[in-house]
C-alpha cells in the first residue's frame, strides 16, 4: 500500500543562514498516528510549516496519495487535505466556535448569515468525529483543551485527512490529554491520518503507531513504536554527543549569589509553569538547567530578570530580596541576561552595533566625557568587545541588521558577557552559533565563573550543559525533577532521561540544590 | 434669567438641536468604527468630511442637482479611503502618517478648491449650491411634544440614525461584517484559511469612508447651506473619541455621539446667554478628553482586577 | 557595497524622489489653474530671495516651525504619536504675552522669564497626554488632539478676558513695550534673537539626541521598547521627560515667534506650527542634524507659495497639499522598497556565501 504523505529530500534555509531541514526523508501511511519527535531546533515546526504552506522549502519533493504536490498557501494544503492544529491557535477569541468554524465559508439565507445552519454544521461535524463542543460557546470562554478541540474541527469541517497537531499537550492538562488521546485514536478508526509532533515520550509510546525522529535539521528515521523502548527513542532524539571538552578548573563554589524559593507562576490557562521552584547558585559556580523547552524554563529566566512578576514566591541576590524589582535595579543589583529570544528582546535592530553593546549601562560614566557621549570611548569598548567575539562586521557603527544572524547573536552576548557581574543568566547561549563562537563563548563563561561570577545556563543542548555545568537542574512540567551534583560521570543518556520525563529524583535528593542559610 | 437658560435648556427645541448637532459625529464614530474593527485606524474622517462636504456643494451647484452631488460626495469619501488603503497596505505607511498627510491635504486643499471656483477663501457663499431637504414624517409630526423633537430633521439625520443600525446588522449579521471582525481581531484566523486580510480591510476602509462623507456633506448641505473653511472643527476627531468610549459597539458608539451632541448643543445654547464663549466651545473637546481618561482608566482598573483575581485562584489551588 | 550603504543611498533617493514628485504636482497645479502661470511660478520659485524683507520672512516662518520640528524629533523618536505641538505654540505665545504684560519691568530678564515661563507651564501640560497614555492606555492621538482645542480656547479664553485691548480693533492683547520683545537682528524684517535661540536649540537637541544617554535611550524605546525594557530603560521616566521637553520646546515656537513679530498677541486660531513641525521633522527623519535642511527649504516654499499668493492668482493653500503629499510618500516605506530588496538580497546572498566558503 502506498503512504498517504511522502516527504523527500525537503531541505530549507532560512535567509540569516540557518539550516531548518537538511535532506529531510520520511512517508506516512494512511489510517496510522505518526509521531514526529526531536528537540527544540531538530526541524519540526519548520517541516510542519513547509507541508502546510506557510514556508517554501528550497529542496525536495512532497507527494500526497502518489502525486507530488506544490503546496503555496495554507488553502493548497487544505484542498489536498492536510490540516493543521497549530500551537498558536488560529481562532478569534471574541467569536463563537460556530463563527469560527464557517469562517470564510458561511453559510446564508440571502444576505444574511444562517447562524442556525452554521451551529447545525458545527454540531455535525462534532458528533460526527465524537468531538462534542458547543457551538455557541464564546472562544474566549473556552478552556485551552476545548480550543484545541474546535481547531481540530476546524480541519475536519474543511475535509482535512491528515492531520498534523503541533505540540499539542504543551498547552493542555493531563486530564484534557487523556481525552484528546481517546479521540485522536477514534479519528484514526475513522481512516484519518495524524502527525502527532511531540517531545513527550511517554505520550508517545501510549498513543502512536509510528515514530520519525528529527535531530539537527535531518532525519534519524522513521520506526515501529513497538519496536523501541523509552530508552531508545530518547537515546536516539539525543543522539552520541561528540564528547564537549571543555578546560576547566574545578568549581569552588562560594556564598550562595542567587536564591529562588517557592516560585510559582501560571497565569496561563490553570497551567502552572513553576510548581515551587526552588534552588541556589554560588558564586564561581555553573548551575544547569536542563530541560527540552515548554517546561518553565522561560518564565523562570523572565521572572528572575525582572521581566515577569512571580505570583509566588522569593528570589533573593546576595541575600537582599529583588522579587517585584523592575529591571533596571536588578541590573544594577549585578545581573546580566542573555535572552533565549535575542531578535526580540536582545536587541534593536535598527541600531548600531555599539548601540546596542551599551544598551544597559548607557549611562555609564565611561561612555562620557563630561555630560555628553564621547563617541571615542564607545568606539573603544564596542570594538574590544567585537574582536573579543570575533564580531564580523564592516564597523562598531554597522546597524545591526545587516548582520547574519549568528553575527546578531554574538551581539548581545558580547554585551552580558561582562566582568563585575554578579550573576549571569545565559538562556540559550549558543544557539544558532557556529562551533568555533560557543567555544569561544563557553571559555568566556568559564572564565566569568573562576573570576567568581554565578552563572545560570538554561540550554537545551545537552552536550552545552553536561560540558560546562559543575550542577544540574533538571526542569520537567514545571517542577525540578533532578539535582545532579556528579556532571563528570553523568551519562547523556540519564540525562536525557530526567529531560524526557522518564525518570524523577527523589524530593530530599532535589531539595539539596537549595541551601538556606 | 437662569430661569429661561434652564427652561430653554429642557425644552423640546434643544431636545431636536441635540439631535441636529449630534448627526456628523454620529456618522463619524460610525465610520471610525467600521475600520477599526477591521484592524485600521482610520484618523482621516475629519478629512473626509471636509473633502466630500466640498466636493457635494460643488457638485451640486454646477449641476444644479442636489442627488447627484451627494452621490459624487459621496464617491469621493468612498476614494479618499481607499486612497488611505492603498498607502498603508500596500505601500506599508505608517497610519499615523497617513493620516496627518489625508488631513492636511484636505484641510488645504480644500481651501484651495473653493478659491479656484469662487475666488473666496473663506466659504462657498458665491456658489449656488443646493441643500438636502428635511422630512417632515406624516404621523410622527402631529404628535404634540415628540413631534416637535423628532419630525423635521434633515434627510442626513435620519440617515445617520439608519447608519447605526446598518453598521450593526452588517457587522453581526453578514458574512462581510463577520470577516471584518475576524480581521480586526485576529487576522492570521482569516489568512489561515485562505482569505487576505487587506482586501477584507479596504472593503471596510470603504464603508468607513462612505460614512464619513454623509457627515461631512451634512455640515455644508443641511446644517449649513455653504461649504466654510475647516467648517468641521474637529467634529471627525470627537467621533473618533466617541467610539473609543462606546466598548467598541454600535450603539456604544452612538450613545456616546449622542453624549458629546448634548455638549455641542449646551455650547451652543449657552452661547445666547452670557456665558464665556471660548469657555463654553472648550466643554465638548473638554469632555471628550475627561471621557476619555475616565474610560480608559476604568477599563484599566478592571483589567488589574481580573489578573489579580486570576492570580489569587492559582496561588489558592497552588497550596 | 554594504547593507549599510543601500539603505542610506536608498532612504536620501526616496527623500528626493518624494519632493521632486510633490514639487512636479504643484508645478502642473500651477500651470492648469492660473491665468498667469509664468508669473505665479516666478513668484513661487524665486520670490523668497527677491527681497531681503521676503528672505526675512522665511526666516520669520522658520523660527517657530524649527522649535515645533525639534520637539518632534524628540518625541517621535519614541515611536508615539502625540500632536500637542500645536496647542503647546499657541498656548505658549499666549503665556509669555501674558507674563510680559503681567510683569512690571522690561529687558532681558522679563523676557526670559516670559519664555521660560511659558515653557514650563507647557511642559507640564504636554506630558498630560504621555501620562494617560502610560498609565491608562488612553488613546495618545486623540488626547493630544483634545487638549489642543482645550488649550485653544482656554487661550482664548484668558486673551478675550483679561488681555484684550478693547480700543484696539481687532482682536488683540494690549500692546507689549518695545523693550520686552526680542531685539531685532536683521533691518527691515522680524528677524529677531529667536533665530539664535532657534539655532541654538537646534544644536543642543541634536547634542542630546545624540550624545547623551537621555536621547539614546529615547531612540532605544522607540526602535525596540521590548528590548529597551530589557536593558533597564524606565519607558515610563523617559516618555514623560521627552514629553516634558517637546512641549517645551513647542512652546518657545510660539512664545519667540509672539515676542518678536507683533507687539501684540493676534492669534484667534491655532497657528500651524504643530502640523508643519510634524511635517518637516518626517523630512528630516527625526534627526536634528538633518534639520535646517528640511526647516529651509519648507520655510523657502511656504514663503514662495505666499508671495504667489499675493502677486498672482493662486491660492498658498496648494503647499500644504504639496507638503502632506511629501509626507505621505517619505513615510512610505513600502515606496521603492522593491529595487531596495532585491539589492539587499543580493548582497545578502553574497555574504552568505563568502561565510560558507570560510
Amino acid at each position: 500500500m502506498e503512504p498517504i504523505l511522502q516527504v523527500q529530500g525537503v531541505s530549507k534555509i532560512y535567509g540569516n543562514g540557518i539550516v531548518a531541514n537538511k535532506n529531510v526523508h520520511f512517508s506516512i501511511n494512511a489510517g496510522e498516528i505518526h509521531a514526529l519527535m526531536g528537540e527544540n531546533g531538530a526541524g519540526k515546526s519548520t517541516l510542519m510549516k513547509v507541508l502546510f504552506g506557510m514556508e517554501k522549502p528550497d529542496e525536495g519533493k512532497i507527494i500526497v496519495e502518489g502525486t507530488q504536490v506544490d503546496i503555496h498557501s495554507p488553502i493548497d494544503a487544505l484542498k489536498l487535505g492536510i490540516g493543521m492544529v497549530h500551537q498558536h491557535f488560529m481562532l478569534v477569541p471574541s467569536l463563537t466556535v460556530a463563527e469560527n468554524m464557517i469562517l470564510c465559508d458561511e453559510p446564508c439565507k440571502g444576505p444574511f448569515i444562517s447562524m442556525s445552519e452554521a451551529v447545525a454544521i458545527t454540531e455535525q461535524t462534532a458528533l460526527k468525529y465524537h468531538l462534542p463542543i458547543d457551538p455557541r460557546a464564546r472562544i474566549s470562554d473556552l478552556s485551552v483543551g476545548m480550543k484545541q478541540r474546535v481547531e481540530i474541527i476546524k480541519a475536519l469541517y474543511r475535509h482535512a485527512k491528515i492531520l498534523i497537531l503541533d505540540e499539542p499537550t504543551a498547552v493542555i492538562t493531563p486530564q484534557e490529554s487523556e481525552e484528546l488521546f481517546v479521540q485522536l485514536k477514534k479519528l484514526r478508526e475513522m481512516g484519518h491520518t495524524v502527525i502527532f509532533i511531540s517531545h513527550k515520550i511517554r505520550e508517545v509510546k501510549e498513543l502512536c503507531d509510528r515514530i520519525t525522529i528529527m535531530r539537527h535539521g535531518e532525519t534519524v528515521g522513521s520506526y515501529d513504536v513497538d519496536d523501541l523502548s523509552e530508552e531508545d527513542i530518547s537515546g536516539l532524539m539525543v543522539g552520541r554527543r561528540i564528547a564537549k571538552k571543555v578546560d576547566k578548573k574545578k568549581a569552588e563554589p562560594g556564598k550562595a549569589i542567587l536564591k529562588v524559593k517557592g516560585l510559582y507562576y501560571g497565569l496561563s490557562e490553570n497551567r502552572l509553569l513553576l510548581d515551587n521552584v526552588c534552588f541556589c547558585v554560588h558564586a564561581g559556580e555553573i548551575l544547569g538547567v536542563a530541560g527540552v523547552e515548554g517546561n518553565g524554563q522561560r518564565e523562570l529566566v523572565e521572572i528572575i530578570a525582572g521581566l515577569r512578576e512571580a505570583e509566588k514566591g522569593f528570589i533573593y541576590i546576595e541575600n537582599r530580596e529583588v522579587t517585584g524589582r523592575t529591571v533596571r535595579q536588578i541590573r544594577d543589583a549585578g545581573v546580566s541576561h542573555i535572552p533565549q529570544d535575542r531578535l526580540t528582546y536582545g536587541a534593536a535592530t535598527g541600531s548600531t552595533i555599539a548601540e546596542n553593546l551599551i544598551s544597559d549601562c548607557s549611562g555609564n560614566k565611561q561612555f562620557h566625557n563630561g555630560i555628553l557621549y564621547s563617541k571615542k570611548k564607545i568606539s573603544e569598548y564596542a570594538n574590544k568587545l567585537i574582536s573579543r567575539f570575533q564580531i564580523k562586521c564592516d564597523s562598531e557603527d554597522t546597524p545591526v541588521a545587516m548582520l547574519s544572524g549568528g553575527n546578531m547573536q554574538k551581539v548581545v552576548v558580547a554585551r552580558e558577557l561582562r566582568s563585575n557581574q554578579k550573576l549571569i543568566i545565559a538562556d540559550q547561549p549558543t544557539r544558532g552559533i557556529d562551533v568555533g563562537t560557543a567555544n569561544l563563548i563557553h571559555k568566556q563563561l568559564i572564565e566569568l565563573r573562576d573570576q567568581g561570577a554565578a552563572i545560570l545556563l538554561i540550554s537545551a543542548d545537552l552536550g552545552e550543559v553536561m560540558a560546562l555545568s559543575d550542577a544540574i537542574i533538571v526542569m520537567y512540567d514545571s517542577k525540578i525533577v533532578a539535582y545532579l551534583k556528579d556532571v563528570p560521570s553523568l551519562t547523556d543518556k540519564q540525562l536525557g532521561r530526567y529531560m524526557l520525563g522518564v525518570e524523577q529524583q527523589t524530593e530530599e535528593q532535589i531539595r539539596e540544590v537549595f541551601d538556606d542559610e | 434669567m437662569n430661569d429661561a437658560f434652564f427652561s430653554l435648556l429642557f425644552s423640546s427645541y434643544s431636545l431636536f438641536m441635540i439631535i441636529r448637532v449630534t448627526t456628523p459625529i454620529l456618522f463619524a464614530s460610525m465610520a471610525c468604527l467600521i475600520a477599526k474593527k477591521a484592524g485600521v485606524r482610520n484618523i482621516t474622517i475629519e478629512g473626509t468630511m471636509l473633502i466630500s462636504a466640498l466636493i457635494g456643494v460643488i457638485v451640486s451647484a454646477k449641476c444644479q442637482n442636489v442627488w447627484i452631488g451627494v452621490l459624487l460626495g459621496m464617491v469621493s469619501g468612498v476614494a479618499i479611503a481607499l486612497f488611505l488603503g492603498y498607502f498603508h497596505l500596500f505601500l506599508d505607511t505608517d497610519i499615523w502618517m497617513s493620516g496627518i498627510g489625508i488631513n492636511r491635504i484636505a484641510e488645504g486643499g480644500t481651501i484651495f478648491l473653493m478659491f479656484v471656483l469662487t475666488g473666496d477663501k473663506g466659504s462657498t457663499a458665491a456658489l449656488a449650491s443646493l441643500s438636502v431637504p428635511d422630512v417632515d414624517i406624516p404621523v410622527i409630526k402631529d404628535i404634540p411634544l415628540l413631534g416637535d423633537i423628532l419630525s423635521g430633521h434633515s434627510l442626513f439625520t435620519y440617515l445617520a440614525i439608519i447608519c447605526v443600525i446598518a453598521i450593526y446588522i452588517l457587522l453581526y449579521k453578514t458574512p462581510l461584517g463577520l470577516r471584518i471582525r475576524a480581521v480586526g481581531e485576529y487576522s492570521m484566523a482569516v489568512e489561515s484559511v485562505g482569505k487576505k486580510s487587506s482586501h477584507i480591510k479596504l472593503v471596510a476602509l470603504a464603508i468607513s469612508g462612505l460614512c464619513s462623507s454623509l457627515g461631512g456633506m451634512f455640515m455644508s448641505m443641511s446644517y449649513a447651506s455653504r461649504f466654510a473653511k475647516n467648517m468641521m472643527a474637529g467634529r471627525g476627531f470627537i467621533g473618533i473619541a466617541a467610539e473609543s468610549m462606546g466598548s467598541g459597539t454600535p450603539f456604544g458608539a452612538a450613545i456616546s455621539a449622542f453624549i458629546f451632541g448634548v455638549f455641542d448643543a449646551l455650547a451652543n445654547i449657552m452661547q445666547s446667554f452670557s456665558f464665556p464663549t471660548e469657555l463654553v466651545l472648550m466643554i465638548p473637546y473638554l469632555a471628550t478628553l475627561v471621557g476619555l481618561v475616565v474610560y480608559s482608566s476604568v477599563r484599566k482598573l478592571k483589567e488589574k482586577k481580573r489578573i489579580r483575581n486570576a492570580n489569587k485562584k492559582i496561588a489558592k489551588e497552588a497550596k | 557595497m554594504t547593507n549599510k550603504r543601500i539603505n542610506q543611498m536608498f532612504s536620501m533617493i526616496k527623500t528626493l524622489i518624494s519632493i521632486v514628485i510633490a514639487m512636479i504636482l504643484a508645478f502642473v497645479v500651477i500651470l492648469l489653474v492660473s491665468n498667469e502661470p509664468l508669473n505665479a511660478l516666478n513668484a513661487f520659485v524665486t520670490g523668497p530671495l527677491s527681497s531681503l524683507r521676503r528672505f526675512g520672512q522665511m526666516l520669520e516662518y522658520a523660527i517657530p516651525v524649527a522649535l515645533c520640528a525639534l520637539a518632534v524629533c524628540v518625541t517621535f523618536s519614541l515611536n508615539m504619536s502625540t500632536v500637542i505641538g500645536e496647542g503647546c505654540s499657541f498656548f505658549g505665545g499666549l503665556l509669555a504675552t501674558a507674563f510680559i504684560l503681567q510683569l512690571g519691568f522690561t529687558g532681558f530678564i522679563a523676557k526670559t522669564i516670559a519664555i521660560v515661563g511659558a515653557g514650563l507651564i507647557c511642559a507640564l501640560v504636554a506630558a498630560v497626554p504621555m501620562y494617560l497614555k502610560l498609565k491608562f492606555d488612553a488613546d495618545l492621538f486623540v488626547a493630544s488632539l483634545m487638549l489642543n482645542y482645550v488649550l485653544l480656547y482656554l487661550g482664548l479664553y484668558i486673551l478675550n478676558y483679561h488681555f484684550r485691548d478693547p480700543d484696539y480693533g481687532m482682536t488683540a492683547s494690549y500692546e507689549m513695550p518695545r523693550e520686552s520683545m526680542l531685539t531685532n537682528i536683521i533691518p527691515k524684517t522680524s528677524v529677531t534673537t529667536g533665530l539664535i535661540l532657534a539655532i541654538v536649540a537646534m544644536v543642543v537637541i541634536y547634542l542630546v539626541m545624540d550624545k547623551t544617554s537621555f536621547g539614546y535611550q529615547i531612540k532605544l524605546i522607540g526602535s525596540n521598547s521590548k528590548f529597551a525594557k530589557y536593558s533597564g530603560v524606565s519607558i515610563f521616566r523617559i516618555s514623560m521627560l521627552a514629553s516634558l521637553v517637546g512641549g517645551f520646546l513647542s512652546s518657545m515656537g510660539g512664545a519667540v515667534e509672539c515676542l518678536s513679530r507683533n507687539a501684540r498677541f493676534q492669534w484667534t486660531a491655532l497657528p500651524g506650527y504643530g502640523w508643519d513641525g510634524i511635517l518637516i521633522a518626517t523630512i528630516a527623519g527625526f534627526k536634528p542634524k538633518n534639520l535646517p535642511l528640511a526647516v529651509l527649504f519648507i520655510a523657502y516654499i511656504r514663503t514662495g507659495a505666499d508671495i504667489m499668493n499675493r502677486s498672482s492668482d493662486v491660492a498658498a493653500e496648494l503647499v500644504t497639499v504639496v507638503q502632506a503629499l511629501m509626507i505621505l510618500l517619505i513615510a512610505a516605506k513600502g515606496f521603492l522598497s522593491k529595487a531596495q530588496q532585491r539589492l539587499i538580497v543580493k548582497n545578502a546572498k553574497k555574504l552568505a556565501s563568502l561565510e560558507g566558503a570560510k
